[in-house]
């Protein structure tokens, strides 16, 4: 903020000056504020008799988060698979994911498919819907494949939080 | 944000002048006081038996710089063998747990605990660890522990102060020396709240029995976010090295390579890079973050964890 000191008079343009670098900087400072990081599963083969405990990760927020995007990265040349990827809250609850079931899948998978060629699992539009991860809530990542097995897959959350004042 | 601007030709209206310093005041105030930021690591647990080296069963971390702000404020504790044994983390800060947790004897069963005490990184150069141990013969066939973290952005070197604005009324007799002041408080205020940018988060990636020249590979989506160090934990067998490289648009020269110091011993290195800015989509994999770790020695790595931390 680029001060402007008052010299005598008090004159609008000064004040105009001095409140909008002000705000200037304060909208800098607030679009900083914003960062991301993510969850992640990664699986090196998923297997359609694979048990819930080897294709799964619960992690419990200790700070709100928007979700930005949830997705599915699936690598193999098994054509006939469908690999889906859901996120839940633990424990069977739904009262914090507004009782919506959230999942994405890939199907057709001869080399590397990625979820996010679909706005599906794009949570960022004006239109589509948003939800919020939830301070002291614990959430489930879960990944299953379909009709034939899959080597590497990674599933993953972009998460944002927003660190200033919006 | 400010809800007046000023204008030529019109009365100097002092209430809306306080509007402005009182925005002011409110929008810094509370961009400081949001100064702790959270993230989670995740430590891959699984294939650990009771009997497994001590090394291969402890997790380490350190805080990325003398500067930064990271405690530990939660651990959870994920654990499916088809033993029923007592399990037990414990931290090399004596202050902190333990955490125990009694399995079900079954493989597909979640048995989970969970402590929520804080407990400081206070070094960069200097581990904390957590430390896992059974009471008994068992095998965790799958199983993960959740770190997770606390960092405060305005302890970082640079003053957390806020700033409260002295009104300007009728009976201010030098009204500019006055706004003069103000208007100093109120950026000095902004400016530390510039300062204090780096709200510290972390990610993990575990790799075990990475074979001579395999690799494993990790996809972030990008979005908004600045790389600022990796630091790399190595297990194996000596003359073995690996590398963990972090590409992706915006970063450049961030790649850390680790020579083992034997299969019972914890190696560490670490690397930041030259440039880190990232804004870019999330939804195009062309942008993402990769983190790649490739074993280049001539034996199998036992273990590798690789800490990303980045704001």
């Amino acid at each position: 903020m680029a001060l402007t000191p008052f010299t005598g008079t008090v004159t609008a343009a000064t004040l105009r000056s001095n409140f909008d670098d002000a705000t200037a900087q304060l909208t800098t400072n607030s679009i900083a504020g914003r960062k991301d990081w993510t969850h992640t599963l990664r699986l090196t083969t998923l297997t359609t008799g694979l048990a819930l405990s080897l294709r799964t990760v619960a992690f419990t927020m200790f700070d709100d988060a928007e979700v930005r995007v949830f997705f599915l990265r699936v690598t193999d040349t098994a054509a006939g698979a469908t690999v889906t990827a859901t996120l839940t809250q633990d424990e069977g609850a739904t009262e914090f994911l507004l009782d919506n079931t959230v999942s994405i899948s890939v199907a057709a998978i001869n080399g590397t498919v990625d979820s996010r060629s679909s706005s599906e699992d794009d949570f960022r539009t004006t239109t589509g819907p948003r939800f919020t991860l939830k301070r002291g809530v614990r959430y489930r990542l879960t990944v299953a494949t379909a009709a034939a097995d899959v080597g590497v897959t990674i599933v993953g959350l972009q998460l944002r939080t927003r660190r200033r004042a919006a | 944000m400010m809800p007046h601007r000023f204008v030529d030709l019109s009365n100097l209206d002092m209430e809306k002048v306080n509007d402005n310093l009182e925005a002011g005041a409110r929008d810094v105030n509370r961009n400081l006081s949001k100064r702790y930021t959270y993230s989670s690591l995740i430590y891959n647990i699984d294939g650990i038996t009771d009997g497994s080296t001590a090394v291969l069963r402890t997790f380490p971390i350190r805080r990325p710089g003398t500067n930064n702000a990271v405690e530990i404020c939660g651990v959870e504790l994920v654990i499916f063998t088809a033993t029923a044994v007592t399990w037990t983390l414990t931290c090399s800060d004596s202050t902190w747990g333990p955490l125990s947790l009694l399995t079900t004897a079954s493989a597909t069963t979640e048995s989970y605990a969970a402590r929520n005490q804080s407990v400081p990184v206070p070094s960069s150069s200097a581990d904390v660890t957590f430390t896992l141990a059974a009471s008994a013969a068992s095998t965790v066939t799958a199983g993960y522990i959740v770190v997770h973290l606390r960092t405060d952005r305005g302890d970082q070197g640079s003053s957390h102060a806020g700033y409260t604005p002295t009104l300007v009324d009728s009976a201010s007799s030098t009204a500019g020396s006055l706004l003069d002041t103000e208007l100093t408080a109120l950026a000095a205020a902004v400016s530390r709240d510039t300062a204090n940018a780096v709200d510290l988060r972390c990610e993990c990636f575990t790799i075990r029995g990475l074979v001579t020249t395999g690799s494993a590979v990790w996809r972030l989506p990008s979005g908004v976010r600045t790389v600022h160090q990796v630091t790399q934990y190595l297990v194996s067998p000596v003359a073995t090295d690996a590398t963990a490289a972090i590409t992706g648009t915006g970063i450049v020269g961030l790649s850390v390579t680790t020579t083992a110091t034997g299969s019972t011993a914890r190696a560490v290195n670490t690397d930041t890079p030259t440039s880190s800015a990232i804004v870019e989509d999330p939804m195009d994999p062309n942008d993402d973050v990769i983190v790649t770790v490739t074993n280049d020695g001539a034996g199998t790595v036992d273990m590798a964890l690789v800490l990303l931390w980045f704001s």
